[in-house]
């Protein structure tokens, strides 16, 4: 079976990861932007970040088969501090390139009144390119955030399907789903945030339309393989392989589809592993047991 | 010369699109504008190669750069840039610059291919050096591959750091542009010890570093050389043959000794090569 991570901050993961991801089937994933975990101090650093998920990180991943995607942006978290300026002036020459497949995640994550402003332009800046967006949603006052987050998304009047909401729980799906066209995201941790069975619960009751699942393994306690574990869990409620497939595969595809880079037929097969044709047609890599697939 | 090829090659609707977007970037330049279709180049791509005979028209008016290791990506960066290069000095370069900055690896790779067709080729001589610590292979590749640019504006340091960096990320010294003319006992010196400690922990090495080593060597690493003309490995025996062919004063006995035993046509005909007259 295949795998499309939409949500995964694999710069903070380990080569063995990609590893047992490819093992496991995942063949795409999507690296939103993200914070270090400690506040940035220059716009700098933020812009050599960028670079790193569209390029150092693109061969890593394409070193294990995996074909590797992000959406840029201020993150919440950062909308707060001195750089936000700065990196706001960076992300529109960033966001043309190719696999730079929309704007996230943003939205609100203190719900302060900066935070809220960078929100609305990177949306307006989303709107204007027709890409899509992923949006955070706080972990404090979650129900109040989220519905501040749909409330913002249509005043700005972006196309929802163009949106996914991000890390619902029980009591903010429905709101999600009922007030909006946007995708709802699930965020799948192992101690926070969403738990397989109780995913599986809730696409028993809701469905799988309009619903993307992701791992958002970074640099804290995550699991980047609970999209299999999670797919196995619905396997063995009864879910359909064509079902399963829907969810883990064609939604996230569907969603980023949108942005006009990527289609099915581009990441159905993983990236060939063949150091001996490493470059164009032509074998410039000789020497020592080059991997062969 | 490059929007030529470009047209012979993309669908003409794909090409016509391109061709608009070039003429409005000229109608109304701007660094931004540039950046934007610099990185929209994907969208014009399309999957074929360059047909033979236009590499060699290429070839015909720029000998040194290899074009067959150029995709058609590379040539529509090459086209946009030659379409800007009437604008002022400094649009030229800080474009350059700017596109290098926030290119993606593909992008990175063309931008180090192209350097030799630029305007203003020497203000990237930074850039080009920055590139030799990069840990992407194709990155190196772009930059010492069939690429006169390192041959051209490195110095021997440079040009010896950029060799060395190839050898271990497992790239052909054979592709890269100067190696032969640009060789000197500094990196043949660190080329022989990478060999011998290769040597020492019983592994195999590049076979094309013979034609770094072979015109150096004392006489112990002579040795050495004509161990290794009568290796099991072909290709060893075949780079051994062909770093010979640059030998100021070759073991001649030895070699026709080979030429009696060797079974490698390919190899047989190299060494025949190095003996030349003294048959």
């Amino acid at each position: 079976m295949k795998f499309f991570d939409p949500h995964i901050h694999m710069s903070a993961r380990t080569t063995d990861d990609y590893q047992r991801m490819a093992e496991m089937g995942i063949r795409a994933v999507c690296e939103p932007s993200f914070w270090l975990g400690q506040p940035r101090t220059h716009a700098g650093t933020y812009e050599d970040y960028l670079k790193t998920i569209i390029g150092w990180e693109r061969f890593r991943a394409s070193q294990f088969g995996i074909h590797h995607f992000c959406v840029i942006a201020l993150n919440p978290r950062e909308a707060n501090s001195s750089i936000a300026a700065e990196v706001m002036e960076l992300l529109p020459m960033y966001i043309h390139k190719e696999s730079v497949l929309g704007i996230g995640e943003i939205g609100l994550d203190d719900m302060t009144s900066v935070e809220e402003k960078y929100f609305i332009e990177q949306l307006q800046l989303a709107k204007d390119h027709n890409l899509p967006v992923i949006i955070h949603t706080p972990h404090r006052n979650k129900k109040g955030g989220t519905q501040r987050s749909i409330d913002i998304v249509k005043e700005v009047g972006i196309n929802q399907k163009h949106v996914v909401i991000d890390h619902n729980m029980e009591e903010t799906l429905p709101m999600v789903l009922e007030q909006t066209d946007c995708w709802a995201g699930h965020t799948i941790y192992p101690q926070t945030k969403m738990s397989k069975d109780r995913m599986v619960t809730l696409v028993q009751k809701y469905g799988i339309d309009r619903i993307l699942v992701n791992s958002s393994a970074d640099w804290g306690i995550s699991d980047p393989l609970n999209i299999p574990k999670t797919a196995k869990l619905m396997s063995d409620a009864g879910f359909s392989d064509e079902d399963i497939t829907k969810l883990f595969w064609k939604n996230p595809i569907a969603f980023y589809a949108n942005s006009g880079k990527i289609s099915e037929e581009m990441i159905s097969e993983p990236i060939k592993i063949d150091q001996t044709k490493f470059w164009q047609d032509n074998s410039i890599l000789r020497g020592q047991s080059p991997i062969v697939e | 010369m490059f929007q030529d090829i470009l047209k012979k090659h993309i669908p003409n609707e794909k090409y016509v699109h391109f061709e608009n977007a070039l003429s409005q970037l000229i109608n109304s330049y701007s660094t931004n504008k540039l950046l934007e279709i610099f990185s929209r180049v994907y969208q014009w791509n399309y999957d074929t190669k360059i047909r033979e005979e236009d590499i060699k028209k290429l070839k015909s008016t720029t000998p040194y750069i290899e074009f067959s290791y150029w995709s058609l990506e590379d040539f529509l960066r090459a086209a946009i840039f030659e379409k800007i290069s009437n604008v002022e000095q400094y649009q030229y370069v800080e474009a350059f610059r700017k596109s290098y900055r926030i290119a993606d690896t593909k992008e990175q790779c063309s931008l180090l291919k192209i350097l030799a067709t630029t305007k203003y080729k020497v203000n990237f001589l930074p850039l080009a050096l920055d590139a030799i610590r990069t840990n992407i292979p194709d990155v190196l590749a772009a930059l010492a591959c069939g690429n006169p640019y390192p041959c051209e504006f490195f110095t021997l340091q440079e040009f010896n750091n950029m060799v060395l960096k190839a050898v271990f990320m497992n790239i052909s010294v054979a592709t890269i542009y100067g190696i032969k003319q640009k060789n000197n006992s500094e990196l043949s010196r660190m080329v022989n010890q990478y060999i011998d400690e290769r040597e020492a922990a019983n592994r195999d090495f590049p076979h094309e570093l013979w034609l770094i080593v072979t015109p150096f060597s004392n006489e112990k690493e002579k040795q050495r050389i004509y161990k290794y003309l009568q290796h099991s490995s072909a290709d060893h025996r075949y780079w051994v043959a062909r770093a010979l062919l640059l030998e100021k004063q070759p073991q001649y006995s030895l070699i026709k000794q080979q030429i009696e035993i060797e079974k490698n046509q390919e190899i047989k005909d190299v060494l025949q090569q190095v003996i030349g007259d003294n048959k």
